[in-house]
């Protein structure tokens, strides 16, 4: 008996211009869980496609459960029980769990065609059981989850198909830690079940708490499969970027003594969002500004950039009480924000990198009569293209094939060319791979050197204690503690991430 | 690599071999069709679906869509003529765009304020504006217009009928406008991803409104260019032809969801239009045949258009 479930050998694949994947040999356990890791581009999420024939394979052969499979279309990957789920979902949202589990397959009643709901549902709530998740009910829409719920609903939908092998592209990129740690128990009740889970990831740590089996992938090319008792961090880290790379954060911007206040916020409040938030930002320095998703920091940001009006409380900016009703507003006080979600709230991504660099900047430099200063447009692009490395190959490229990391640099690049005075980050490093984290880390301590005050928020406590200066931790819409980075740890942001109201 | 490249060229020049496998084929279908004189019947002929097309692409870059254009060309047109009788040509014509402008900016805030969907807030400017034409008419058409008035629609500079000239004129604004100017990239970034507009500093209800003022001023001029062609205001005018400027816009390879596009591809839309229409009759093609053609061309170009993008 074969223990593997599935075999990669010698797969090869190329696109216009580039080899993607160059002989990749991988052989996953049975009932165990694998993890992809690589930097942007490493090929990952290529492989993984061609697994469920999404992408056709140049060369190569892939064996499911011992036997050499045939796999070419989508519906080749159903039939040897294999799923991919992506990042983005393929769920309607308008449609409840279980109607979303069938969808495309409604079971009927007999040779009538009417839906048989009753057993529909009752097997989705068995499915659901099998994973521990007694709490989701399949009559809830899907609009209506979080996005762990979400992705819960499509590996439901993967063991409704009989899927023996999950693949998972980056699980965890849109989750919260909370929400990490109970799809890592979903996983493992998966394992229990005898699934064979393959996964791909950005955040090193999760390999040593779920994985049983790690492979690296580097510029199309296999570059070990370990055991993950047999490797540590750094050797993942070094293999994944090919060089060794100690991952220190680089050291901090100093600030200055007697740096003035520029932005204070006395009681802000927001209904259902935060309430009773006051803190004072300086020139020069960077305040780390953590808590789990939905503690309300990034509505916070939103506000603070005019995106969302305040109920109460005010914001001063220089002293001065400032009346930020919009975008337009904030940007006029010397304001930026990095949302979030570039590809929704940063970026233009149909439009050219250019078009994107120059976009806020238009009104107050580039085109202040109207006409576009097409000169001055170009020079402002060339001037942040160098000054934060961007890789491009031109300018008249589109933003959306820019690598995440690169794409986060544009809307970097496009705040930087309004000189602004305080720059809000909202989590600048989520889903971008390790060697460009550094470079923002690196951009982050220049702008502070150079007086922009930056408000960083993060959910990766590791980051906010590398990076900042002074912590706020936020939980339920409320400041719970100001901490010193200089003695504090990641437990002890968590304490406070997690401290429910006190009513 | 060289199919790749094959594809790149198919993808934005596509159109304009399509324009030109199609006069090669009436070409050689009918002699009578590439002259100079019936080039220049074609160019009028389409200088109509190009002004409202021209409209329509700033509607479309942004996201937007403007199925009133027909109803405001006849009720802007029948205002004009209906003020020319009794104010002179020159308020008629003021009137007449400016009743235009208003019913684009109207059906601009309507959707911006109260968010009701393009689509649907314009279906309704559609009946609004088709039913003041009538009320404004009384269902009769608008005649008896001064001679002085004759010259927009029929007149000529030099040998070239005028509303070719002011449809090269117009088209060459507009682009100015598009490519060069400030308001020009704000119509592409808000038709391309709204929010990170809106986070950029722009204030885009405002573009969106422009927008449709933008339309709605086209189609005045449109309606006051026929109404001077035919010299009367029609109650019925411009019956359809929303769907002849969309098809200009979207052949001319613009995405309808917003943001990309290029304004002299809605040219060359209007001119396959126009081609259409100019070179079936010469082949004697019932009017009736005529519409089945024009939609099956439409198919062809965008699936051939599409296939290009992959």
């Amino acid at each position: 008996m074969n223990d593997f479930a599935l075999e990669f050998i010698k797969i090869s694949k190329s696109f216009p211009g580039v080899q993607a994947l160059k002989e990749v040999s991988i052989q996953i356990r049975q009932a165990g869980v694998h993890a992809i890791v690589g930097e942007n581009g490493a090929g990952k999420s290529t492989l993984m496609k061609i697994a469920v024939g999404e992408l056709l394979r140049d060369a190569g052969i892939i064996k499911v459960f011992g036997q050499e499979a045939q796999i070419s279309s989508p519906s080749d990957g159903y039939r040897y029980g294999i799923s991919l789920i992506h990042q983005e979902f393929s769920l309607v949202p308008s449609l409840d769990v279980a109607q979303n589990i069938f969808l495309g397959r409604e079971l009927t009643k007999g040779r009538i065609p009417f839906m048989d709901n009753r057993y529909m549902y009752e097997r989705t709530e068995r499915i659901l059981e099998s994973l521990k998740m007694f709490h989701l009910d399949p009559h809830l829409k899907i609009k209506d989850l979080t996005v762990a719920q979400k992705q819960v609903v499509e590996i439901a939908k993967a063991l409704s198909l009989n899927s023996k092998i999950i693949i998972m592209d980056e699980p965890s990129a849109a989750l919260t830690l909370e929400e990490t740690h109970r799809l890592f128990e979903v996983i493992r009740e998966l394992k229990d079940n005898e699934v064979t889970v393959l996964f791909i990831s950005h955040r090193i740590e999760e390999i040593f708490e779920i994985a049983d089996q790690v492979s690296i992938l580097r510029d199309g090319e296999l570059i070990l499969t370990k055991s993950v008792s047999q490797i540590d961090r750094n050797q993942v880290i070094s293999n994944m970027v090919g060089r060794s790379l100690e991952f220190v954060f680089p050291p901090k911007a100093k600030q200055k003594k007697d740096g003035k206040v520029i932005l204070e916020a006395k009681n802000i409040s927001k209904e259902r969002q935060f309430s009773d938030i006051s803190f004072q930002l300086k020139e020069g320095e960077i305040i780390g500004l953590a808590g789990l998703v939905g503690s309300g920091r990034s509505e916070v940001a939103l506000t603070l950039f005019g995106l969302s009006q305040l109920d109460s409380g005010g914001i001063y900016l220089q002293g001065e009480k400032a009346n930020i009703n919009s975008p337009f507003e904030a940007i006029k006080q010397g304001l930026a924000l990095l949302p979030e979600d570039r590809r929704e709230l940063g970026l233009v991504i149909v439009r050219s990198v250019l078009e994107n660099l120059a976009l806020p900047a238009l009104y107050w430099d580039i085109a202040r009569k109207y006409f576009i200063n097409l000169k001055r447009e170009i020079y402002l692009g060339k001037e942040v293209q160098k000054e934060l490395s961007i890789r491009f190959a031109s300018f008249s490229q589109k933003a959306e094939s820019l690598s995440g990391g690169n794409q986060q640099k544009v809307v970097v690049g496009k705040w930087l060319i309004t000189k602004p005075k305080i720059l809000i980050m909202d989590e600048p490093t989520r889903g971008i791979d390790v060697g460009a984290k550094l470079e923002i880390y690196n951009i982050v301590n220049t702008l502070a050197q150079r007086g922009i005050g930056i408000i960083f928020i993060s959910s990766e406590f590791s980051e906010i204690l590398g990076i900042a200066h002074r912590i706020l931790v936020m939980s339920e819409g409320r400041i719970t503690a100001e901490l010193d980075p200089k003695n504090s740890t990641e437990e002890d942001i968590l304490k406070f991430a997690t401290r429910k109201k006190v009513s | 690599m060289n199919n790749f490249r094959f594809k790149n060229v198919v993808r934005q020049y596509g159109i304009l071999i399509g324009l030109i496998g199609l006069i090669a084929v009436f070409s050689i279908l009918s002699e009578r069709f590439f002259t100079i004189s019936n080039m220049l019947i074609v160019m009028r002929q389409t200088s109509i679906v190009a002004f409202l097309g021209i409209g329509m692409t700033f509607v479309i870059l942004g996201a937007g869509i403007d199925l009133s254009v027909g109803s405001v060309l006849a009720f802007s047109g029948a205002v004009a003529a209906g003020v020319i009788q009794n104010g002179g040509v020159f308020l008629g014509i003021l009137a007449g765009l400016a009743l235009g402008a208003a019913l684009g900016a109207f059906s601009g805030l309507v959707i911006t304020k109260l968010r009701i969907p393009a689509f649907i807030a314009t279906l309704a400017m559609m009946a609004i504006a088709r039913g003041g034409t009538l009320v404004y008419t009384d269902g009769r058409p608008i005649t008896g217009l001064p001679s002085s008035f004759a010259f927009l629609g029929r007149g000529y500079i030099g040998n070239i009928p005028f509303p070719i000239i002011l449809m090269l004129a117009i088209f060459i604004f507009a682009y100015i406008i598009l490519k060069l100017t400030r308001f020009g990239r704000y119509v592409y970034a808000t038709g391309g991803n709204i929010n990170a507009a809106r986070a950029s500093g722009i204030k885009v209800d405002n573009i969106i409104i422009s927008n449709f003022a933008i339309s709605g001023s086209l189609s005045a001029l449109t309606g006051i260019v026929l109404a001077s062609r035919l010299n009367s205001a029609q109650p019925t005018a411009g019956m359809g032809y929303e769907l002849d400027a969309i098809a200009a816009v979207v052949l001319g390879g613009t995405n309808l969801f917003g943001g990309e596009g290029e304004l002299w591809g809605t040219l060359v839309g209007a001119f396959i239009m126009g081609i259409l229409n100019n070179g079936l009759n010469m082949l004697n093609v019932s009017s009736f045949y005529q519409q089945v053609v024009k939609g099956i061309v439409i198919l062809i170009a965008v699936t051939v258009a599409q296939s290009g993008k992959k």
